[in-house]
Formats: structure tokens, sequence, C-alpha cells
């Protein structure tokens, strides 16, 4: 076999780890138990690796509300001393197996949903939206009283109770509630407002059923029922968990992760695994939430959720929601070019993906860094646009910098020469 | 329009509003996807060259 021949039997073997995935929610456990390398002293926060001292001030504030969290620091001060005397350990959350959503911030105490795919037997951990607090603790790295009582409750009263559910039933299967879900109009990015809903159809009897207290019950049920976009973060363990089987695939140039830590912004590639390829974290376009925000206001790309959009949703699915994309203007027609052009840097379809603005074709999967530099189309990734503040500020798209693909090819020629 | 030479028929290469704005003034159109091709740095344009 000739190089081409070797990188396009090592794509499809990568993307098949993607399209014959079988992604179940099997667990809940805290983070010290399910993602793998998280020790004590020890904080994993969204995007490529980068120092604490070149942090945005939402990564550093979420450093200091973990010491606070876990009880390493008793104020801000010690907690900045600690940091700054290298008494904790800072890590990348996508270079373990979870995904740092927003700011990510994730320590040992964290109640996770662990989502295993039941064909490769990988299993990734994510964090839930915190209730009241949506981003919270780990999405937006706030912490206060509340902030950490609600986590208390979650992790002594609520996830138990889904726990005890979960293991009852034997899983829940996410695949099925994401295709399903993306032909009532998510994409399961920015929007998962049919995912939720049949996620509540799917367990709500059990939590019915389940012979406790009603008022026990009914706290864990409207939980999940007043959480807005609950199910993000089962689509991005399913994501992360097909990705992780795609990993360190000699020879493949899909590319299995990209995010932003607000400063830099980072991608890895199937064949280069444990290898980072940086450029200047881009910025949002969308829609404010607000016309008192400006551009100024307004930080660069933050997070790793973009993870689904290189398991083939989010801006890929673009015309699975056009409702999505017409918060940033843009018309019906426009959200299915988006994921038509998407399919130009794309491996291959998933047969799971079927969408009716497609006349059911199948939506795009597997972006192959060959081809973004030979087409010099940037992946679209859909998402939540933070301000320098922090919280939401509105939502809308961006593209991956192309830098990050001319770095990733070179370092892959480096690799693989032929 | 010079009557001799008809109502024009026309091939458009590249940016779909040409097309449509041709189309909304009932001029015969076909419309051909292209985009100037991607030029990018000398090492990377040869790396594409090998491994694509």
């Amino acid at each position: 076999m000739d190089i081409r021949e070797k990188i396009s039997a090592a794509n499809e073997a990568a993307v098949h780890c993607v399209l014959d995935s079988d992604p179940w929610w099997v667990d809940v456990q805290p983070a010290g138990e399910c993602v793998e390398g998280l020790h004590d002293h020890m904080i994993l926060h969204s995007g490529p690796p980068i120092e604490y001292e070149d942090m945005v001030m939402l990564h550093r504030r979420g450093m200091v509300s973990a010491m606070l969290l876990e009880g390493w620091a008793k104020d801000e001060a010690e907690a900045v001393a600690r940091i700054r005397a290298g008494e904790v350990k800072i890590e990348s959350a996508l270079d373990h197996n979870t995904v740092g959503a927003g700011t990510g911030i994730i320590t040992r105490s964290v109640m996770m949903n662990v989502i295993e795919d039941r064909t490769s037997g990988r299993r990734a951990a994510t964090f839930p939206a915190e209730g009241p607090f949506q981003g919270g603790f780990c999405g937006w790295g706030l912490y206060s009283e509340g902030i950490a009582e609600n986590l208390r409750v979650m992790r002594e009263e609520l996830f138990p109770v889904l726990r005890e559910m979960l293991i009852r039933r034997g899983g829940l299967a996410i695949k099925p509630i994401l295709a399903e879900g993306m032909q009532m109009g998510d994409e399961n990015h920015t929007r998962q407002t049919a995912a939720d809903l049949l996620f509540d159809k799917q367990i709500l009897p059990d939590l019915f059923a389940m012979d406790l207290p009603k008022e026990q019950i009914l706290k864990v049920v409207r939980y999940l029922v007043e959480t807005p976009r609950f199910f993000h973060c089962y689509g991005q363990g399913a994501s992360r968990a097909a990705l992780l089987a795609a990993e360190g695939t000699p020879y493949a140039t899909m590319v299995t992760a990209v995010c932003g830590n607000g400063v830099q912004f980072g991608i890895k590639v199937a064949g280069l695994p444990g290898r980072w390829f940086l450029a200047p974290a881009p910025m949002m376009k969308g829609r404010y939430t607000s016309t008192h925000f400006t551009q100024k206001d307004q930080l660069p790309w933050i997070g790793d959720s973009c993870v689904v959009e290189c398991a083939g949703m989010g801006g890929f699915a673009a015309a699975a929601s056009p409702i999505t994309c017409n918060l940033r203007g843009m018309t019906l027609s426009e959200s299915i070019a988006q994921s038509r052009e998407m399919e130009r840097i794309s491996i291959s379809k998933n047969p799971a993906f079927p969408i009716p603005n497609l006349d059911f074709d199948c939506l795009p999967v597997g972006i192959d860094i060959r081809l973004v530099l030979k087409t010099g189309i940037s992946p679209a990734i859909h998402g939540g646009m933070f301000n320098y503040e922090g919280g939401l500020m509105g939502a809308g798209m961006a593209r991956v910098p192309m830098e990050c693909f001319q770095q990733a090819m070179k370092a892959f020629a480096a690799a693989y020469p032929q | 329009m010079n009557e001799a030479v008809g109502k024009p028929r026309v091939v458009n290469l590249g940016i779909q509003t040409f097309y449509d704005a041709l189309v909304w003034q009932g001029v015969e159109c076909v419309q051909i996807e292209w985009t100037p091709p991607v030029r990018q740095d000398e090492e990377t344009e040869a790396l594409l060259d090998q491994y694509l």
C-alpha cells in the first residue's frame, strides 16, 4: 500500500469508531473514580493545556473555585498562592477521558455521567448542567455557598437516585435520542430541546417506579426538567467515547478534538495521539442576548463542547436545525448549505443521522485535515458565547483556525514519512 | 439586448447569488459550483500532493 492508501484505510477505521459506536449512559460517579488519571490535588480545564498565569479570568477564577470547593485553600489569596507554588497539577480535560464544556473545571468530587461505547468498551465522563446554576462550577468556573450546596445536593441526593434507576434499567442508549432529536430540530450542540424531552420520556417512568418517598423522586424530576439543555452532556460523552476509540489509529488524519481555552485553540488528530496543534482562539459570530453587549465583551472561544462537531453534530448538523442557525440570521437553505459544505471536508456520512431537510441524506462525519487544507473550508463549530466577566452572552458559530491544520499536516508528514 | 443575438443564455461559475439574481430576472442560466483553488504555503502544498 502506498501512503495515500494507508491513510485512506486508517481514516475508514477511525471514522467507523464513530459510525459503529453504541454509546450508553451506564453510571454516575465522582470524577475521581471515572476520569482516568484525575488524582488528588489536580484540576482539569477546557481547551489545550495552559499555565495559570496565561489563563483568562474565567479559567483563573475556576482554578480558585476548585481549590475552595475541594478544601485545598480557605480563601482566594491562599488558593492563588498554592496554585502559584505548584501545589496543584493543572491539566487539559481532553488529555483525559472527559470533556470540559465551557471553562471545564473538573476535580475529583464533581459528579459525572459515565458514557460507555458498548462497541469499543471505551468510557467517557461528562459533568451535567448544575440545575438552577446551569453552568455553575464546572461550566462557568463559579463558586459560592449556593453552588457548593447545589453540588452537594447533586452528589448526595440526586445522583444516588439516578444511579439506582440507571442500574435497574441496565443503562440508557444515547444514540437513538441523538438521532431522533436531530429529526426534530436539534443539532445537538446549541439545541437539545427535542433530546431533553425524549430523554425525560425514557427515564421518568423508571424514576416514578422507584420505591422512594414521592418528594425525593420529585426533587430529581424537577432537577431534570428544569435544567435547560440537560442532554448536552450526554451528546458530548457519546462523542468523546467514540473519538477516544479512534485516537491512536496509525496513519489516520481524522480530527478527534477541537477546543479552546479563551487564548489558544487546539486540535488533535487520530494518527498523532497526545499531540496538540495550536493557533489563537477565534471569535464567534452570532447573536447576543442583550443589546448592551458588544464584541469587546466577548471572550475568544472557550470550551471543549465542539467535540460533538468531531462526531458529526453541531455545525455539521446545521441542516437538521435551521431554527438554531436562524438565531444568527441564517435561512433554511443556508443551514442546508452549511452541512453540505462540511461534507467536503468529511470522511464519511453517518447512516444513523438521516435528515429530513437533506431529503433524508445523512450528515457528514469525520474531519480530514487534508481535505480542510485542500478545500480551504474550515470546520464550522456552534456554541455559546462567553463574556470576559463570565456567563453566557449569546450563541453563534466560529471556524477552526486553518493554522491548526497546517501544523498538524506538517507533524503528520514528519511522523509518517513516505 | 441585440435582437440578432437573442436572449442571453448564461453559465455562471461560482457565486450562487449571481445565478439566483439572473434566474429571478427570467434569464436562462446554468450554475456550476466552483471556487478559486486554495493556496496554502509551499510546504503544505507539497505535502498535500504527496498525502492526498
